[in-house]
């Protein structure tokens, strides 16, 4: 145990206590002095620079993400195509095409939760701007049909307006940055 | 009008340094740096968000990278994916590419978080909150790590 307070004192999370005892270590025990002393020496490596360059980074190009928001304020035609998006969200309510590209191919997505009073869906597909889905019947389904070109895409439902919920009949899914979970789901994918 | 990325400016630099140590390779660091940047700008552009949070996209962006190279490609069946093996490129200092050898034989739990505690001037709760680790297995994978990587740069442990 002894051993990890150096690791605590390096990357300084010791508490007081912990300091003390630290401190008392390192003068009753000089073999512990001298392991905190090669730790040391070893730290000053391996926290040498790596590199001499750290690359730039640019900015995505709207053409590149026309619908989604990296770009969003950096041209009038990015503008127009959110302008044609939110247009496309309100007076489509069949089926929606979020990205340019060629064959979209429609996928429908289906949440049952008989509970909920609105059920929304989010993904890269719709730039992470939500979309209300659509009650199937009278049951608790949810559904909507969406146009989404072949390749992998990350998406999620949001029941009653705040309950964040991955897609419970696909399997694969990712953490999101805020501890929640993207459902992944992989479209029109020939090998 | 907020700029959205000066606090990226400020921290890529450390987040460029934990690629490096998490994969070894420079250009799939630049990469994954530029798909970080993307993703924030994307997400969270002018909000007030913590500096651990960039981290925590490099780690998905990481992530993501090492899924779909796998999917792409499974018959090469690299389980060291994302090891470093890029050391002997110029734009790594002469004298890292030891580290990033003896990083690249750590385990990728070990090398995920020494990485972090090296790179990022995170607490350990906060590289918790980065990895889903609880606060005291980072503590215990911190130590695991600083002992391995010691043991092998000082020529006690070449082996796996």
């Amino acid at each position: 145990m002894s051993d990890e307070l150096i690791s605590l004192y390096i990357d300084d999370e010791l508490d007081l206590d912990g300091k003390i005892a630290f401190v008392e270590l390192i003068h009753d025990q000089t073999p512990f002095k001298d392991r905190t002393v090669e730790f040391l020496r070893s730290e000053k490596t391996l926290r040498a620079e790596v590199t001499d360059r750290v690359p730039e980074v640019t900015r995505p190009r709207p053409l590149t993400y026309p619908f989604r928001g990296r770009g969003l304020l950096y041209s009038a035609a990015a503008a127009a195509a959110v302008a044609a998006a939110v247009l496309a969200v309100m007076f489509w309510p069949a089926q929606k095409t979020f990205e340019q590209g060629p064959a979209p191919e429609s996928h429908r997505f289906v949440i049952y939760d008989p509970g909920t009073s609105s059920a929304e869906i989010a993904g890269d597909f719709t730039g992470w701007e939500r979309v209300p889905m659509e009650r199937a019947g009278t049951n608790g389904y949810w559904e909507i049909s969406l146009g989404l070109r072949p390749g992998e895409h990350r998406y999620v439902f949001i029941l009653d307006g705040h309950q964040r919920v991955a897609d419970p009949t696909v399997m694969v899914k990712e953490q999101d940055d805020f501890g929640g979970e993207n459902t992944i789901l992989v479209t029109g994918v020939r090998t | 009008m907020k700029d959205d990325t000066s606090m990226f400016e400020q921290m890529k630099g450390r987040v460029f340094s934990y690629l490096m140590r998490r994969c070894g390779d420079w250009d799939l660091s630049r990469d994954i740096l530029q798909e970080t940047f993307a993703r924030y700008l994307e997400r969270y552009a002018g909000k007030d968000v913590p500096p651990s949070l960039l981290f925590t996209i490099a780690r998905n962006a990481f992530i993501d990278h090492a899924r779909k190279h796998r999917r792409s490609a499974p018959l090469e069946g690299d389980p060291e994916d994302g090891a470093p093996d890029a050391h002997h490129h110029l734009l790594v200092r002469e004298e890292y590419g030891r580290v990033l050898d003896a990083m690249a034989l750590l385990s990728d739990d070990e090398r995920e978080v020494l990485s972090l505690a090296l790179s990022s001037d995170l607490s350990y709760a906060q590289i918790a909150g980065v990895t889903g680790l609880s606060e005291g297995n980072v503590k215990v994978k911190v130590h695991r790590a600083r002992c391995r990587i010691k043991e092998i740069l000082q020529g006690g442990d070449h082996e796996r």
